[in-house]
């Protein structure tokens, strides 16, 4: 069996005949649909960005705030602690 | 193709850059010769009419990433239609079909020894029918195209001194084959 199917064409086609397929009008048209659809992915690209961008922001402020708040003294050390006497 | 018209071209390429409606002048310009081209790698008027929309609009879509790259616009058209081909025999899984014109065929060769009659084409068919694709792509190009080695090269993805050799192996076996006088550049 052949590697590629061969057919030889007794006829040309004729311009007329092609032109009979041509339509710049469709191609516009899908064209134009293909932008709107390009910019409403991109708008929710960078809509997806920004909300990850505001996650980790949120993220870092809360372990920020976690890590300042001060750390209660241990009573036990305080009171026990043999290296400072009692006045 | 002269300078003066590729860079006609590339100006109509910038002008459809800001308004998609110039690229209709390079459209009228090549519609024939892309469809041509898919006719002859598919057989099936409807289905080279979609391919060949296809390939319009997605140079029409991919239009500001378009690099010249010393081959005239035609050969990027050229390009996408040969992925769209291919693209379309993947998803089939079908054998390729290559529908040649008798008469191109007849042009093609100079009758040498042998006088040209039903039992050759047959042959000839044969032959081509065994031909690697790799080989048929460029052929195609080269003679019923009329591209020179850079455009087929810039085509097919491969490199110039790739597209001579392919040439010429093939031209080789025809030669061997059929005792055919065929020209090497297919332009003399």
């Amino acid at each position: 069996m052949g590697r590629n199917e061969i057919r030889i064409r007794r006829q040309m086609m004729t311009s007329g005949r092609i032109s009979q397929h041509r339509n710049y009008g469709d191609i516009m048209a899908r064209h134009e649909r293909d932008v709107r659809i390009k910019r409403v992915v991109r708008i929710f690209i960078y809509f997806l960005i920004i909300v990850f961008m505001i996650i980790v922001f949120l993220f870092v402020k809360k372990w920020e705030q976690r890590k300042t708040v001060p750390v209660p003294p241990n009573p036990a050390t305080a009171f026990h602690s043999p290296s400072t006497p009692l006045s | 193709m002269s300078d003066e018209e590729i860079q006609q071209e590339f100006e109509i390429l910038k002008r459809s850059r800001k308004n998609p409606k110039a690229f209709g002048e390079l459209y009228e310009k090549y519609f024939d010769r892309i469809f041509n081209f898919i006719y002859r790698q598919t057989d099936d008027e409807d289905l080279t009419a979609d391919l060949c929309s296809q390939t319009f609009l997605i140079a029409l879509n991919n239009i500001d990433r378009y690099e010249f790259r010393g081959v005239p616009f035609s050969a990027w058209l050229y390009k996408i239609a040969s992925n769209e081909v291919n693209k379309h025999y993947r998803k089939q899984k079908n054998h390729k079909v290559f529908s040649i014109e008798e008469l191109k065929v007849k042009e093609l060769m100079e009758q040498a020894n042998e006088g040209w009659n039903e039992e050759m084409l047959q042959r000839l068919l044969k032959y081509l029918k065994d031909l690697p694709i790799d080989m048929l792509e460029v052929l195609e190009l080269r003679f019923f195209e009329d591209k020179d080695f850079k455009e087929i090269a810039f085509i097919l993805d491969i490199t110039e001194s790739g597209a001579k050799m392919r040439t010429y192996r093939a031209l080789d076996r025809l030669r061997k084959n059929f005792n055919l006088k065929i020209k090497y550049d297919g332009k003399e």
